[in-house]
C-alpha cells in the first residue's frame, strides 16, 4: 500500500518523525547536503554556497502559536466545568469532548515527534487513560436520555438507560479497560527500568516524613511497583474483577498525588491532569454496579463477549 | 542653550558607546559561509580532522585533546609541548598515545563491517600533568598523517581574571551554528583573554545519529582561530544527545556499566564549575556529588557555577523534578549563577532564594541559542518578570562571562553583535 504523501521517505514530517532532523533542520537541506559535501571533499564550487539563514522562527509564527495554546488551555478548560453540569444527551457537548480527545491524542503524538526525552516514542501509550476518557464521556453524552427528566418508569437513575444499550456498554468497557491497561502497562515498563523521574517523586515524597532511599533501594522499590503496575494492566485487560479495579484506582490516584507530595505546589496541575489514571478505574466499577444493579450477570474474567445484558 | 548642549552631548557619547560595542564583537549574522565553511577540513584517509579539547578536572593541570579520522587504521598520536615546533614533530617536548580510540556509533554492524571507511573514528588523547596558565603547542598524528600545529592554553592556577563564553543548544540550524561557531573564534581572536567555552547540551537534534554529529563535528572547528587556537569546552549533556555517541564524541568513560556525565572542572583559585545530568536522577549518587561538590568547592572559589540542560527556573517550558532536589544545595552552598540550556531563548532571572526575589540569592541564566530555532518566552512568571531586574528575550546569542577577584559581569551578544543585557554581581563575602 502506498504511504501518504506526509510520509514519503525523504518528506520532511517523515525525517521528523524518524528522528534524522527536527522540522526546522529539515527546512536546511541545501546547507546540510552543501556541509555534508565539504566534509566528505566532493564540494564544488556550487554546492559551497549556501542559502541564508532560514532557521529563526519568525514573531508572528511564534505569537500564534502561544495564542493557540492560551486558546485550547481555556477551551479546555470550559468543556471540563461545562461536562460537570451535563445529565441530559447533547450533541454539541460530545462535538467539544471528541476535539478534546482530538487535542490530547494530537498532544501525545506531538511528544512522540519531539523526542528527546526517556521513553518518548511510548508516549501515546502511557496517556492512553487520558486522551481516551474525552471520547468515552463524548459516548456517554451520546447515549443519556434527551431530556433529565426523562427517567425509566420505575424512577431509576438515568444511568439505568445507559446499561441496557448493549453496543454502548461493550464500546465504553473495553475502551476504557485497553487505555487503562496501556496507561499502566507503560509506566510499568518505566519503572522496572528505573525511570529517573519516578526515582526523585519516590525519595522527594519519602523526604517529607524523614525517609531517605539509596539509589539501590529506589531500583528494588521501582521494579516491586513496576512489576505491579504490570499485574494490574493485564488484570484489568482479563478480568472485570472489582478487587482490580479499586486497586488501580487507589494506585492511580496514589502515583498521580505523588507529583503533589514531591513537588508541592507546582505539582498540582500534574496531578490534576492524570486524574484519569484512577477515575477511569472507577468509572468502571460504577458501570458494573449499575450493571448489576439493573438484574443482569457480569461475566468476570471473558473479555468476548463484553457483557451479556438480561432485559429487567 | 545649556540644556540642549547637554542633550546633544548625551546623544553623542551614545552614539559613540553604540559604536563601540558593534565594533567589539561585529555582526556575524550575514557572514560569507561559503568562505567560512571553507576553513572547515576534509574528513577524509588518516588526516585528523574534527578536533575539540575537552576539560573534566583541573582546568590547570589537565585536558582532553580530540580529533576524527575517516580510516581508523594504524597509530593515533598526540606530540605537544610549550615551544612551537612549526609542526616538526622530533621537537615537540612529550608525545601522548591516545588512551581511547574506536568508530562511531552510527549504522547497522552490516554497514559497518562491509563499508568500515564509510564511518569515522575517534581518538582521545587525555593529558595530565600540565602547567598551569601555559600555552600548549600540539599536533594529531593518525597513521602517520599529521595535522597542522594547534595551541591552546592552560588555566591559570592563580589568576586576577577569567572569561568563559556560555551558551547551549546547537542542536538546529545548519546556517545559524556555523556562524555562531565562527563568532566564538572571532571573539577569541580578538580578546585572547577568553578562556573556554562552557556548553549548556542539545549539540543535535538525534543523540543516536552520526551524520547530525558528523556535521557538528565538523562545524565545531569553526570555533578555531585563524591563529590554530583551540578553545576547550566544559559539557553538559542535552536530552537530546542519548546514546552512545556523546561519550565517544566527548570522552566519557564507562564508570562501571554506567556512564556518568556530572564532574567538576576548577579555574585555580578563581571560578569552579560544577557540571550536572538533568537526564538523570536528581537524587541518589548525583546529589552526593553535588553536596560533596558544593562543600568542597564554595571554599576555594570566588565565583561558583553550575551547569546543565534543562533549567530550574524555565522561562518557557515546565519546572523539572531536579529543581527540588539540586535547588536548595545551591542556595545553601550560595552558588553564584546556574547556567542553564533548553529552552531557546535568552533568560536571566532575578536572584533566588527560597522561591523568592532575594538579592543573596542565585541568579539562572540561559537558555541555548547556538544554532537553535528560538522561542518566544513567557512573560507571567515572576523569576522572569523585567519590571523586577531579570532579562528575557530571544534570538541567536552567547554569553560572556567576565570574573575577577571583586565582580562578575555576564553580557548577552547576539549574532549580530548587540549586547543585549548586562548583568554584574560583586563577589559574595
Amino acid at each position: 500500500m502506498a504511504k501518504p504523501i506526509l510520509w514519503a521517505d525523504g518528506s520532511d514530517l517523515c525525517r521528523y518523525a524518524t528522528k534524522q532532523v527536527d522540522l526546522s533542520q529539515a527546512k536546511e537541506d541545501v546547507a546540510a547536503s552543501s556541509l555534508e559535501a565539504i566534509i566528505n571533499g566532493s564540494a564544488t564550487a556550487t554546492e559551497l554556497s549556501i542559502e541564508g539563514d532560514r532557521t529563526t522562527d519568525d514573531q508572528s509564527r511564534q505569537q500564534l502559536i502561544f495564542r493557540i495554546d492560551r486558546g485550547v488551555a481555556y477551551f479546555l478548560i470550559f468543556v471540563g466545568i461545562l461536562v460537570l453540569f451535563m445529565r441530559r444527551r447533547s450533541l454539541i457537548v460530545a462535538s467539544l469532548l471528541l476535539i478534546v480527545g482530538g487535542w490530547c491524542v494530537a498532544d501525545s503524538i506531538a511528544a512522540l515527534l519531539n523526542g528527546g526525552k526517556a521513553y518518548s516514542g511510548m508516549t501515546p501509550y502511557s496517556l492512553a487513560a487520558r486522551s481516551v476518557t474525552p471520547f468515552l464521556l463524548a459516548l456517554l453524552l451520546l447515549f443519556l436520555p434527551k431530556s433529565a427528566r426523562a427517567k425509566s418508569g420505575n424512577g431509576s437513575s438515568v444511568f439505568d438507560s445507559l446499561i441496557r444499550n448493549r453496543k454502548f456498554l461493550n464500546v465504553f468497557d473495553i475502551a476504557a479497560r485497553l487505555a487503562l491497561a496501556s496507561t499502566f502497562l507503560v509506566h510499568g515498563y518505566k519503572a522496572v527500568q528505573g525511570h529517573y523521574p519516578f526515582r526523585d517523586l519516590i525519595n522527594l515524597s519519602a523526604r517529607r516524613i524523614g525517609l531517605e532511599f539509596s539509589t539501590d533501594s529506589l531500583l528494588i522499590i521501582l521494579k516491586v511497583i513496576g512489576y505491579q503496575d504490570i499485574l494490574l494492566a493485564v488484570f484489568v485487560l482479563i478480568t472485570r474483577s472489582r478487587f482490580v479495579l479499586y486497586w488501580t484506582a487507589i494506585w492511580g490516584f496514589v502515583t498521580a498525588f505523588s507529583r503533589v507530595t514531591a513537588l508541592g505546589s507546582p505539582g498540582v496541575d500534574l496531578w490534576l491532569v492524570r486524574s484519569a489514571n484512577g477515575g477511569l478505574a472507577l468509572v468502571l466499577i460504577a458501570l458494573y454496579w449499575w450493571f448489576e444493579r439493573g438484574g443482569n450477570e457480569l461475566k468476570i474474567s471473558q473479555t468476548t463477549p463484553m457483557m451479556t445484558y438480561k432485559p429487567l | 542653550m545649556k540644556t540642549t548642549t547637554l542633550w546633544v552631548l548625551k546623544l553623542s557619547l551614545c552614539g559613540i558607546a553604540s559604536l563601540a560595542l558593534a565594533d567589539e564583537y561585529g555582526d556575524y549574522s550575514e557572514i560569507d559561509l561559503e568562505k567560512v565553511h571553507q576553513r572547515i577540513t576534509t574528513l577524509s584517509g588518516s588526516t585528523p580532522a574534527q578536533w575539540r579539547i575537552t576539560v573534566k578536572e583541573d582546568a590547570s593541570t589537565s585536558a582532553t585533546v580530540s580529533w576524527s579520522t575517516l580510516e581508523p587504521e594504524g597509530e593515533h598520536v598526540l606530540y605537544y609541548g610549550k615551544k612551537s615546533t612549526g609542526g616538526d614533530l622530533g621537537r615537540y617536548d612529550e608525545k601522548q598515545e591516545c588512551q581511547r580510540s574506536g568508530l562511531y556509533t552510527g549504522a547497522p554492524l552490516k554497514d559497518r563491517k562491509e563499508k568500515k571507511s564509510g564511518l569515522a573514528s575517534y581518538h582521545h588523547a587525555a593529558l595530565s600533568g600540565l602547567e598551569p596558565d601555559t600555552t600548549y603547542f600540539l599536533t594529531m598524528v593518525s597513521n602517520g598523517v599529521a595535522s597542522r600545529e594547534f595551541h591552546f592554553r592552560t588555566a591559570p592556577a592563580k589568576t586576577e581574571q577569567l572569561i568563559l563564553i556560555h551558551g547551549g543548544d546547537s542542536r538546529s540550524g545548519i546556517t545559524a551554528r556555523s556562524k555562531v561557531n565562527y563568532m566564538i573564534g572571532q571573539m577569541v581572536e580578538q580578546n585572547p583573554e577568553i578562556w573556554g567555552f562552557v556548553h549548556g547540551g542539545d549539540y543535535i537534534v538525534s543523540g543516536k545519529s552520526y551524520s547530525q554529529w558528523k556535521a557538528w563535528l565538523s562545524q565545531h572547528e569553526l570555533t578555531t582561530t585563524s591563529q590554530n587556537r583551540i578553545i576547550p569546552m566544559v559539557v553538559a549533556k542535552g536530552n537530546h544527545d542519548g546514546g552512545p555517541l556523546y561519550g565517544e564524541v566527548f570522552d566519557f568513560i564507562a564508570d562501571g556499566d554506567k556512564q556518568v556525565y556530572y564532574y567538576n572542572t576548577t579555574f585555580g583559585d578563581l571560578a569552579s564549575v560544577i557540571t550536572l545530568d538533568t537526564n538523570i536522577s536528581g537524587t541518589g549518587a548525583q546529589e552526593e556529588f553535588l553536596k560533596a561538590s558544593l562543600e568542597k568547592l564554595r571554599s576555594e572559589s570566588k565565583w561558583l557555577f553550575t551547569s546543565y540542560h534543562r533549567p530550574l527556573y524555565p522561562a518557557v517550558k515546565n519546572m523539572p523534578s531536579q529543581k527540588k532536589v539540586f535547588v536548595p544545595h545551591f542556595e545553601k552552598h550560595n552558588v553564584d549563577i546556574a547556567l542553564e540550556a533548553d529552552g531557546h531563548n535568552i533568560k536571566r532571572t532575578v536572584p533566588i532564594r527560597d522561591d523568592k526575589k532575594d538579592p543573596t540569592g542565585v541568579v539562572y541564566v540561559g537558555e541555548g541559542g547556538l544554532g537553535v530555532g528560538q522561542r518566544t518566552p513567557k512573560t507571567d512568571r515572576w523569576y522572569t518578570d523585567t519590571k523586577e531586574g531579570a532579562f528575557i528575550g530571544k534570538g541567536h546569542h552567547v554569553m560572556l562571562l567576565t570574573m575577577d577577584r571583586d565582580k562578575l559581569e555576564i553580557k548577552t551578544i547576539m549574532l549580530t553583535g548587540d549586547v543585549v543585557d548586562t548583568h554584574v554581581q560583586k563577589v559574595r563575602r
